[in-house]
């Protein structure tokens, strides 16, 4: 078994995306193409997070590689290769030849981005109805610089063949905010749009709540934002038309939004919301959200005890 | 060659005519020329436009509608009116040009240059072909300052010529009464073009609130039905859909006799022009690399074919130019039928020419994310000379050498260099200051003032431009003439650029790779006697020799050096990062995927082969990886054998290097090293029969990874004999001095324990072992043990 170099492990992930990481420790191709596969079945959303959860997996560049060389038609080994680039940023002689050395760490990812720029524009090109191809050109175009309004154009494209498509919501809302040449204002639109069309008892309900995170976090935690009236409302509304909605149990989101939803809880003083939020999962809460700013040891003390 | 229905030739005073029928009964014609801006140089910039005004100097402005044009290859006048009007204009355009008006030459300069003020200049042409040929639109018509009448005369009677003329009428017989007499002289060739650009995709940064391209296709149906499909697509994706753009459309133009241009243009918001200028890249990859919808390429031949159904008349002017081009004529019947036989292939060809020719303008956020290259922003070669620094703010010197001048920034990392023999244009202004342009495009400033510049350096530089790219100027506002009144400061001396390497012989090869490769011993070799610790750093010996350090000894007592190799290629920083990677070595390493790639792409026919060698090309271009299509074309071919090469030798050799770099920097113990190193050094000495078969595959190994061009490819070889004789050398060579049979002591797999205690290792799981290497199991059975397990 490979080392595991990170921790916690993504084989932490809840079950359904076991199997595809696994694949990738053992450095299978066939492993991991035939888990991508079958995760298809659970939707596009389940195939991007899978491909997410493989970026950050040790292993998984040798595998996009070996898949990439063998068969470089194939749009999935493309995509997941472009997502272990752009997530690692900084791939090192075991992976990649031709990646700048020790230098300056924006140097690393712009060029790591422009790799993955160039594969996915063909891609997108050859496969516009790929929604993890324009999910992975809103990544670029974030980790390009290239400015909200061409977040927003990627997203269009992206919403054009998958509405609901979770994962690029959450990530043109990032390339909305401030710290991307976004405003406030158009990120809260936007997230308010997205979660009005969104079906309830899915993901994009939840949209909303990441706004505020996000807000609350800029504002260095400060307990009184989500006192404020209004943002309580409307985070108890998203939490009841996503996360728990019947309909939510089985999303592939769930980890990252209850998470979500447990530092929001936890920051306005409910810590039982928070536990609540946190015993409901069937995996480890999502490392994204959680630092020393979100109650990190907290939160994850509300698992102690519970079977890994 | 057959015309277009309803056209005739006439030939009238050695000027060939072309007439068809009137367009909406009223009479049409032109004369034209085959000269234009890019014929002229860029001293002489706008002489063809200077002389299409004096030839319409003199006609009667109202009674009939007429008009001259210069474009980059053409001088046309046209008229629009009755018979008369036709002939009278045509004969007295004519006369004009046989006697030009040069009385008029100072008026019609101004006018020129009051015309000029109101029309931009194109940066694309600049930037593509430098300051000459279809560049020079690129530029001012600097000829307006310094044109004589006799250089005018000269200009009219090398181009103004009966052999370089053609007309066409629209109307409804060859005029009678046409006086067409011009001087005799040959039809003029096209330029040919220049390019300033290394390399394209290319694209350069201007503050402009629009996103452009420009590229070069075939003149061909195909390309214009290109175009309309990119027009259309361009319209309906950055306008309608993407809301991005107001104004997204697509131009073609011909050039020449075979090349035409494709011009793209998207104009926004400041804040959405990067957005316009990726979505124009996403149409164009659409058309190179996606669908092109049969509709797209049945609604572009449609609009091509209604284009060609109006009358005759509109295809005279271009029946004139394609003569003095040389360029064959076809019929209607030929041209409709050309538009009804292209594919969906020829148009996806002009895509695939027009992405790689492309030169994009784009403000902010350049292009080169989308794999196009920085056009050239300063001089590739600095050169020597008398260095001036400014006497005000300004940030560049003033470089005065023997071959040219320049203006330097910083620490040479922007430098504008014109060669003297490279000048096309030197500007002179009264008060001394001079502009230089070289071909390529690049310019120099010499203010006098600025620099406290010393008279006889003025006249040197005067002394070494050849005379007939020199403009005298205008004086200029005194205001605009820089006099700085702080103290000179004395020019320094500056180096001259060292001359360039002669190409290295084979021999020297080794010796130049940057360090000097030699076997270096700590030991006095003629008192070495083997043992089994010489054995282990014996196969590590190759990384030793390159890194360098002594070969029979560890750790070696460079730690900032041994630090320093692990960081850079390895990214190791610590103790953890080298036990990943020495785990990823010995399990796994480059041969795993290697011995992968290397059954697939054998086992493909010759068929699937072709097409997987078109996909690898593809795709190694994508992710910039040349190697990976080199090392497919030597499995393909079997290139020293390549498909029976042990690969593992390479990984292994690797790791006893790390090993002895991680015990120097600090992050093993010597213990720990010895130990590990024990691993790989049992399987090798078990599965080669000597360090002769050793070395065959570690090098073949080695040589495979690389995937080197071929030139570089040769070099690699040489080095590796250098190696091969480092190695084997009697006296001095560790292959030669320890035996390959020497006994090892066993192996405590401390590796293990190491990995356990820093929590890198997690048992295999039964679903697991199907795929995992021997290595691996290896490894999980001696954890298991340790931890007390069972053994799976």
């Amino acid at each position: 078994m490979p080392p595991i170099a990170d921790t916690p492990s993504p084989l932490d992930a809840t079950p359904e995306f076991v199997p595809v990481l696994r694949a990738a420790r053992m450095y299978s191709v066939d492993g991991v193409r035939d888990g991508l596969a079958s995760l298809q079945d659970a939707g596009d959303e389940a195939v991007t997070v899978a491909s997410g959860l493989l970026a950050r997996t040790p292993g998984t560049l040798q595998v996009a590689q070996a898949w990439t060389t063998r068969t470089p038609s194939d749009r999935m080994a493309r995509a997941v290769w472009s997502h272990v680039v752009l997530t690692d940023g900084w791939l090192k002689p075991t992976g990649l030849r031709g990646t700048p050395g020790e230098g300056d760490k924006a140097d690393r990812f712009a060029w790591a981005a422009t790799r993955a720029e160039r594969v996915l524009t063909r891609l997108c090109a050859q496969q516009p109805d790929f929604p993890l191809g324009w999910y992975l050109r809103i990544l670029t175009a974030r980790a390009l610089h290239l400015g909200p309004a061409e977040v927003r154009r990627r997203h269009e494209r992206l919403a054009a063949v998958q509405p609901t498509h979770f994962p690029g919501h959450d990530q043109a809302l990032q390339g909305l905010l401030p710290a991307w040449g976004g405003t406030w204002d158009v990120a809260f639109e936007f997230a308010r749009t997205v979660a009005a069309a969104a079906p309830v008892g899915s993901a994009g309900r939840a949209l909303i709540a990441l706004a505020h995170l996000e807000r609350w976090r800029s504002l260095g935690g400060h307990p009184g934002y989500l006192a404020q009236p209004g943002v309580g409302d409307e985070l108890s509304n998203a939490a009841a038309g996503s996360v728990w909605h019947p309909a939510f149990a089985t999303s592939p989101h769930r980890i990252s939004l209850h998470t979500a939803f447990a530092v929001l809880a936890r920051a306005a003083g409910n810590a039982d919301l928070a536990r609540r939020h946190i015993l409901v999962l069937d995996a480890e809460p999502d490392p994204r959200w959680l630092g020393p700013d979100t109650f990190e040891a907290e939160l994850r003390s509300y698992r102690a005890g519970v079977p890994r | 060659m057959s015309l277009p229905e309803g056209i005739e030739r006439h030939d009238v005073d050695g000027v060939p005519v072309y007439v068809g029928p009137p367009s909406d009964g009223q009479w049409l014609a032109g004369l034209v020329f085959r000269v234009g801006r890019a014929d002229e140089t860029l001293p002489m910039a706008g002489v063809s436009h200077l002389i299409e005004h004096l030839a319409l100097h003199g006609r009667p402005p109202g009674q009939s509608h007429f008009n001259g044009t210069t474009s980059l290859l053409f001088t046309h006048f046209y008229v629009g009116g009755d018979e008369a009007d036709v002939v009278s204009y045509l004969n007295d355009t004519c006369a004009n040009l046989r006697s030009l008006p040069l009385s008029r030459l100072a008026t019609e300069k101004d006018i020129l240059r009051t015309e000029a003020e109101n029309r931009g200049t194109d940066a694309v042409a600049l930037y593509r072909y430098g300051a000459r040929t279809y560049g020079l639109t690129g530029y001012q018509e600097y000829g307006l300052y310094g044109l004589t009448p006799d250089a005018v005369r000269w200009w009219a009677d090398q181009n103004f010529t009966a052999g370089n003329a053609a007309v066409w009428i629209a109307g409804d017989r060859l005029p009678e009464g046409l006086d067409l007499r011009l001087p005799p002289g040959p039809r003029r060739r096209p330029p040919v073009p220049t390019s300033a650009l290394d390399e394209t995709p290319a694209y350069f940064q201007l503050a402009r609130r629009d996103a452009t391209l420009q590229a070069l296709i075939p003149r061909s149906t195909p390309s214009v039905l290109y175009t309309q499909i990119l027009a259309t697509a361009l319209h309906a994706e950055l306008r309608v859909r993407d809301g991005v753009s107001y104004s997204a459309h697509a131009e073609y133009s011909p050039r020449d006799a075979d090349t035409a241009t494709v011009g793209v243009i998207a104009d926004a918001l400041p804040d959405k022009v990067n957005s316009a200028a990726s979505g124009m890249l996403d149409v164009l990859a659409r058309l190179r690399w996606g669908t092109i919808g049969e509709d797209e390429l049945a609604t572009a031949k449609a609009s091509q074919l209604r284009a060609m159904a109006g009358s005759p008349a509109q295809l005279l002017p271009g029946v004139a130019m394609d003569d003095l081009l040389g360029r064959p004529q076809r019929s209607m019947e030929e041209l409709r039928a050309e538009v009804e036989q292209a594919t969906m292939d020829d148009v996806r060809a002009v895509a695939e020419q027009a992405w790689t020719t492309a030169l994009a303008q784009v403000p902010g956020r350049g292009l080169a994310y989308a794999g196009f290259a920085a056009a050239p922003r300063t001089s590739p070669q600095p050169i020597g000379g008398i260095v001036f620094q400014p006497l005000d703010d300004g940030t560049q010197a003033l470089v005065i050498g023997e071959n040219g001048v320049a203006n330097v920034a910083g620490s040479e990392s922007e430098q504008f260099v014109v060669p003297f023999d490279q000048t096309a244009v030197m500007l002179a202004s009264p008060d001394g200051a001079r502009h230089l342009t070289g071909f390529d495009g690049f310019g120099v400033s010499i203010e006098p003032g600025r620099y406290a510049l010393p008279p006889q350096q003025l006249a040197y530089v005067d002394a070494r431009v050849p005379p007939q790219v020199v403009v005298r100027m205008p004086p200029r506002d005194p205001e605009r003439i820089p006099h700085p009144v702080r103290l000179p400061i004395p020019p320094t001396q500056l180096k001259a650029p060292p001359a360039p390497e002669p190409p290295l012989t084979p021999e020297e090869i080794w010796t130049t790779r940057e360090r000097v490769l030699a076997i270096r011993w700590a030991a006095d070799p003629r008192t070495f006697v083997p043992s089994p610790a010489s054995w282990v750093l014996a196969a590590g010996a190759p990384y030793m020799i390159w890194a360098p350090a002594s070969w029979d000894r560890m750790p070696t007592d460079n730690v900032d050096q041994a630090r320093k190799l692990l960081i850079d290629p390895w990214g190791i920083h610590s103790r953890t990062d080298l036990l990943k990677d020495l785990y990823w070595l010995l399990t796994r390493g480059h041969r795993d995927q290697f011995a992968g790639d290397i059954a697939a792409w054998s086992a493909l026919g010759e068929g699937e082969a072709a097409a997987m060698d078109a996909e690898i090309a593809q795709w190694s271009r994508e992710i910039a990886d040349e190697e990976m299509l080199v090392r497919y074309r030597h499995v393909r071919t079997n290139e020293r054998d390549i498909r029976h090469a042990d690969l593992a030798p390479f990984d292994l050799m690797r790791f006893l290097m790390l090993c002895r770099h991680g015990a120097a920097a600090g992050y093993l113990s010597e213990e720990e090293a010895w130990d590990f190193m024990l691993l790989p050094c049992h399987q090798l000495q078990v599965t080669f029969s000597g360090w002769e078969h050793l070395f065959d595959h570690f090098a073949r190994g080695r040589w495979f990874w690389f995937g080197n061009a071929p030139d570089e490819d040769a070099r690699e070889w040489v080095r590796m004999d250098h190696l091969h004789h480092t190695l084997f050398k009697p006296d001095t060579g560790p292959w030669a001095r320890v035996p390959w049979n020497l006994p090892l002591p066993p192996c405590n797999y401390w590796l293990v324990d190491a990995l356990l205690r820093e929590r890198l290792l997690v048992l295999l799981e039964p679903a697991d072992r199907p795929s995992a290497t021997s290595w691996e199991i290896a490894i999980d059975q001696a954890a298991r043990q340790r931890l007390g397990m069972p053994p799976a």
